[in-house]
């Protein structure tokens, strides 16, 4: 069950390693690319298992991001206004998944599509003018986490990438427990699943009040990255964008959501010379990969080894071609069955 | 009493391009079994495209609408050819996801091309004279934007009773299986409904430049309110889209009057949720029962 967590941990340990090295502006890029890619983990978690597509993400990050600072500036410690910030996006996910669980795919990411645009106009408009201080947003106090000053860009980034490793822990965890399995029938078989007892509209509200605080906890260290907080950063294009990146990076795979997010956050910054063409050649790179490569980068890179060994294993004697498969998660769910 | 009724009539008119705009929701959703988030900016892009193509020959209005059209149908083609047609692999997410990118596209090109939000005057199709029915007044404009809807609502219904294409449309519709072993060529019929909803999405577009103007964010509302009216009509009912359409439109107006306009997007979302919470499959949509 761990192995799965082994490449991302690498990564996230590389990027511990070399951090001090960078300077603050790059090191603020990682923070934010962190940040992201926590809700992005939390995204991966509900498309690919639970088959709920959300296009809320972005949303549940304003709710976690807009409750924090605003709890922090009525003067509370950063850590309980980040607790009920997450709380907050959690509950909200909560509440919406409840009629929205009974949809098809399609029409549930219609609901969280919709939602998307309620909170951002929310936080934007005249209506919470004097909580969320509408258009021009809010400026974030800097945060204090066990005496250590969160203003400087190193240590939000120490803490972002534990709150990422721990993220990601936790959806692994879940995935290969009971409830994992339970999913993996569910998404088979909704009536299969019913059938053999699972509570299935229970563990979809379950699953999405869950990804909805991890977007939470990605929303949190996003605002405190930013300094300052307004509605557009949480569009519902930048939704859309998130579920790019889960898509672009892989589905149901560990390095995915973290690939994924790396590209859309770095192609920006490389094409920052053609400032204007970026967001032209950023939804271009999203179609193309969904063109060439449906299960995207990871799963091209991991099925590309695979394929060639085929190819070879197809020139030798027949029954040899057995080893060549690529172990997956359905290898283990059918030992489990095994047994 | 006054006010509500006037605001009921503006709602109508806004309310019948919501529907329209669910229309081609259901249109994609029976056939391709899509949703097609790109819908929005593609009504848009064709609307700039007319704005720059056709104004500067100074055709009369009319013409300049029936070929806006066009440019919309041959979008949607393009789209349908270059966008979901290479190697598709059947798998729905992909499918909603590339529609997703393309509207991340086109929305860029559009802002790079012509400005973020900037407006653009587009000529009215009709004078802003009004005329008084039953003692209320009403624009010309919203009268025509009415008519227009409804026709081509109408037009639509009667082309899905068409016995050549509109048969086999409904056909693919009720089971793409079965009738792509009758014979029927189910990416011509899926073509089909690309074209419609790139011409109806023109029509859209060109109606409302009127009550808003042409920019980048034209059809945001849309975003909300017309994938809102879809889903309250049952994402699978022609009629259902058209008036679920109609009540999105009416109650977003007596709201903008009765409780200020920054509230219409929350109440349409509370009347989503609410009507969903009692009926998940719409008001007029059938319940799916998954036989195993």
């Amino acid at each position: 069950m761990l192995r799965r967590q082994i490449p991302a941990t690498v990564a996230c340990l590389v990027l511990a390693i070399i951090a001090p090295f960078f300077s603050g502006y790059a090191v603020g890029v990682l923070v934010h690319l962190v940040a992201l890619a926590i809700a992005a983990v939390g995204l991966d978690l509900i498309i690919s298992r639970a088959n709920m597509l959300s296009f809320s993400h972005a949303a549940f990050m304003a709710i976690g991001a807009y409750v924090s600072v605003i709890l922090m500036r009525n003067g509370w410690e950063f850590i309980f206004a980040a607790l009920v910030g997450i709380a907050s996006a959690a509950i909200a996910g909560f509440l919406l998944a409840i009629p929205a669980s009974r949809l098809s795919g399609f029409s549930f990411a219609l609901v969280t599509f919709a939602f998307s645009a309620v909170v951002t106009g929310l936080a934007a408009g005249s209506q919470l003018i004097s909580i969320a201080g509408g258009e021009s947003g809010l400026s974030v106090p800097p945060g204090k986490l066990f005496g250590l000053n969160l203003f400087n860009p190193h240590t939000l980034f120490y803490m972002a990438l534990v709150l990422l490793l721990a993220t990601m822990l936790v959806c692994t965890t879940l995935i290969y427990s009971r409830t994992g399995r339970a999913f993996r029938t569910m998404k088979e078989s909704e009536a299969v699943a019913v059938a053999l007892g699972v509570n299935v509209a229970g563990m979809k509200i379950g699953v999405f009040a869950l990804s909805a605080g991890i977007a939470g906890v990605g929303g949190v260290v996003l605002s405190q990255a930013l300094g300052a907080i307004s509605a557009p950063t949480f569009s519902l294009e930048q939704s859309t964008i998130l579920v790019a990146a889960v898509t672009v990076g892989g589905l149901g795979r560990s390095l995915g959501p973290l690939v994924g997010i790396t590209i859309f956050v770095l192609l920006p910054e490389i094409f920052q010379g053609l400032q204007d063409y970026s967001a032209l050649v950023f939804a271009a790179v999203f179609v193309v990969t969904l063109i060439v490569a449906p299960n995207g980068v990871v799963g091209l890179v991991t099925s590309f080894p695979s394929s060639v060994r085929q190819i070879l294993a197809r020139k030798g004697e027949g029954p040899g071609g057995f080893g060549t498969q690529t172990p997956s998660l359905s290898s283990d769910n059918s030992s489990k069955v095994a047994s | 009493m006054n006010v509500a009724v006037q605001a009921a009539v503006s709602g109508l008119t806004l309310g019948a391009l919501y529907g329209l705009f669910a229309l081609t929701v259901v249109v994609l959703w029976r056939t391709a079994g899509l949703v097609n988030f790109a819908q929005g900016s593609m009504a848009t892009l064709s609307a700039f495209i007319a704005y720059f193509l056709l104004i500067p020959l100074g055709l009369p209005l009319w013409v300049m609408f029936l070929l806006s059209l066009l440019i919309g149908a041959v979008l949607g083609a393009v789209i349908y050819t270059v966008v979901l047609l290479p190697r598709s692999t059947g798998d729905h997410y992909n499918e909603l996801f590339r529609t997703m990118g393309l509207s991340l596209f086109i929305v860029a090109f559009v802002q790079r091309s012509w400005g973020s939000g900037e407006p653009y005057p587009f000529p009215s199709l009709i004078g802003s004279g009004s005329v008084d029915v039953l003692g209320f007044r009403v624009q010309w404009l919203q009268l025509l934007t009415l008519v227009i809807a409804l026709v081509l609502t109408f037009a639509f219904a009667a082309f899905l009773r068409t016995p050549r294409i509109g048969l086999t449309m409904r056909a693919v519709a009720s089971d793409r299986e079965v009738s792509t072993i009758l014979g029927v060529r189910v990416r011509f019929v899926i073509m089909i409904a690309w074209l419609i909803v790139g011409a109806i999405g023109a029509a859209i577009a060109l109606l409302f430049t009127p009550l808003y103007s042409l920019s980048s964010d034209l059809m945001e509302p849309f975003l909300l309110k017309g994938f809102a009216a879809a889903l309250l009509g049952g994402l699978s009912s022609f009629r259902g889209a058209i008036i679920a359409g109609l009540i999105v439109g009416v109650m977003d107006a007596e709201v903008a009057v009765f409780l200020g306009p920054e509230w219409r997007d929350v109440a349409s979302f509370i009347l989503l949720l609410g009507v969903l919470l009692i009926r998940p499959s719409g008001i007029f949509g059938q319940a799916n029962t998954v036989r195993v």
